[in-house]
């Protein structure tokens, strides 16, 4: 496996009081890690963390050199329908850091956000107004920006949110496709069970009101008793086909 | 009947008016489009009085010291209204941007506070009434020469930043998330904006009058959110429309002798209304 690009010793992770007992966590370059729990879990606070917006409330993030390029694609809801601009514009933006002050985009800009835009299939809606493109195209248009920074490392949270099936299964195959590249590590913040563990190499559970937080390869974290421990709740899981699927059991 | 006055004929009356008007205008309006995408309209209201603490602040210290409050020479240039309001005003971006989540909280207690200080502050102070009014709320009808100076100024250094950091400004206020990520100074990018707008509009908050600085931000940079396709025709379209409402606005105040700054206002007001016949772009 490649080097490690983040290392989280002992941090405890939150706002104003600690949400979790302290976590150990070790990001390497092209794993694909998988990050789920219940609503309110702490799950975004914690890639935050990850990415440096946000300062541990004790602990220390270890980042592997100063160089160390991270993209971050947040929940779509949270973005402002309102700007006027095109598709074009922003996967622009994700070239911004590597401009100087006052610095307009050069043709290698313009470049990189082409290419990334073309690999996603977007460069016919190039032109667009970002408002105007369904949840899925907003969702591509994002991890388009993303890209386009050229980071070791992407985070991204809740990245089929408000997709459809074959959007979903898309949006899963490309970032497979990118993680086999092995450019990157890759952390992704889903509600789907299912398509996580069939996408992710690593899973970290984590709830703060059960004070859990556990990680490691999908083989060993997936099995009804952690899940079960995870939700509070009883959940099974079965493979088929060579995919493992999850149930939650009524009562 | 309203006696029409020769406007053309007594150009070197409303030149100066004119000269300022336009300048505040177009800078505002093109800020007014990040105050109205960042969705902090309220922001520039709370600025302007904000700064009219800062002014009276300095009558009352000048009062107390037995200084005149626009003495150029000693401690009275660090008493000279218009650096206080200035630095009131940015001490007070400053939180607005570090308030980040509790930023409509801290824009509403500043308001709020900054109103009430001016009323009973004001009342302390023993320059003449009219003075302390006019430097308050500005007058965009007979405007000193000296504000061509302070306004074409504060334009200049405005225009400046956001030559450097117009992508910058794009990328935090759009998504600070991804912008922090991707290695921006989100707070020292933010502060540097809520600076920008609150040099702007305590400038032409003293040299055109509170109403037209807050109505010339806003109404226009609705307007030309509404008709721009792209950042960058929402800019055209607001510096257009707000120059076209000063200068119509202060026009048709000489000539109809209506109140200037409330004409001009009115007209923006109405261009936005016109513009949402317009069906919206996108």
């Amino acid at each position: 496996m490649g080097e490690t690009l983040v290392q989280l010793r002992g941090i405890r992770i939150g706002y104003d009081r600690p949400l979790l007992h302290p976590i150990h966590l070790e990001l390497k370059r092209g794993e694909f890690w998988g990050m789920v729990g219940p609503n309110g879990a702490g799950k975004t606070t914690l890639a935050r963390t990850v990415l440096g917006l946000l300062k541990p409330l004790a602990g220390r993030v270890e980042r592997n050199g100063s160089k160390l390029r991270s993209s971050y694609t947040p929940q779509r809801h949270r973005l402002n329908p309102s700007y006027p601009l095109s598709a074009f514009d922003v996967v622009m933006m994700g070239r911004t850091a590597f401009l100087p002050l006052g610095r307009r985009p050069g043709p290698e800009d313009h470049g990189r956000a082409q290419e990334e835009l073309t690999r996603l299939g977007m460069s016919s809606f190039s032109g667009s107004l970002f408002s105007s493109l369904s949840g899925g195209q907003q969702q591509r248009i994002l991890l388009a920006r993303a890209l386009a920074a050229d980071p070791d490392i992407l985070v991204l949270d809740e990245p089929a949110e408000g997709m459809d099936l074959l959007g979903t299964s898309d949006i899963l195959r490309f970032l497979r496709e990118l993680n086999a590249a092995g450019r990157m590590a890759v952390l992704m913040i889903s509600h789907h069970l299912d398509d996580v563990i069939s996408t992710v190499d690593h899973l970290c559970f984590i709830n703060q009101y059960s004070n859990t937080f556990e990680a490691g390869p999908v083989e060993t974290m997936v099995s009804t008793a952690n899940l079960s421990r995870l939700y509070r709740r009883s959940i099974e899981t079965h493979t088929c086909a060579g995919k493992t699927h999850v149930h939650v059991q009524e009562g | 009947m309203v006696e029409s006055v020769p406007f053309w004929a007594n150009w070197f009356v409303w030149r100066d008016a004119m000269i300022v008007s336009l300048l505040s205008a177009s800078v505002l309006a093109y800020l007014g489009v990040w105050v109205n995408l960042k969705r902090a309209v309220y922001v520039p209201l709370a600025l302007s009085q904000v700064s009219s603490v800062g002014v009276v602040f300095a009558y009352l210290c000048s009062s107390w010291l037995g200084i005149h409050p626009h003495d150029r020479h000693g401690c009275g240039i660090l008493l000279d209204p218009a650096w206080m309001s200035l630095l009131f005003a940015l001490l007070t971006a400053f939180w607005f941007a570090k308030s980040q989540d509790d930023s409509s909280l801290a824009v509403v207690v500043s308001y709020l506070l900054s109103s009430a200080a001016v009323l009973i502050l004001g009342g302390f102070v023993r320059q003449d009434l009219h003075d302390l009014q006019t430097v308050l709320f500005g007058n965009a009808v007979l405007v000193d020469t000296a504000q061509i100076f302070y306004v074409g100024a504060a334009a200049l250094i405005t225009i400046f930043i956001h030559v450097l950091m117009v992508r910058r400004f794009l990328f935090v206020s759009f998504d600070p998330g991804a912008a922090g990520a991707a290695g921006l100074r989100v707070f020292r990018t933010e502060v540097t904006l809520y600076a920008s707008i609150a040099l702007m509009i305590s400038v032409a908050t003293r040299a055109i009058g509170a109403l037209p600085a807050f109505g010339l931000m806003i109404l226009p940079a609705l307007t030309g959110l509404r008709l721009g396709r792209s950042m960058r025709l929402a800019f055209i379209f607001a510096v257009l429309t707000s120059t076209l409402s000063a200068s119509l606005g202060y026009y048709v105040s000489f000539v109809l002798g209506f109140p200037t700054g409330a004409s001009m206002v009115a007209l923006a007001g109405l261009f936005y209304l016109g513009s949402r016949i317009v069906p919206r772009s996108g």
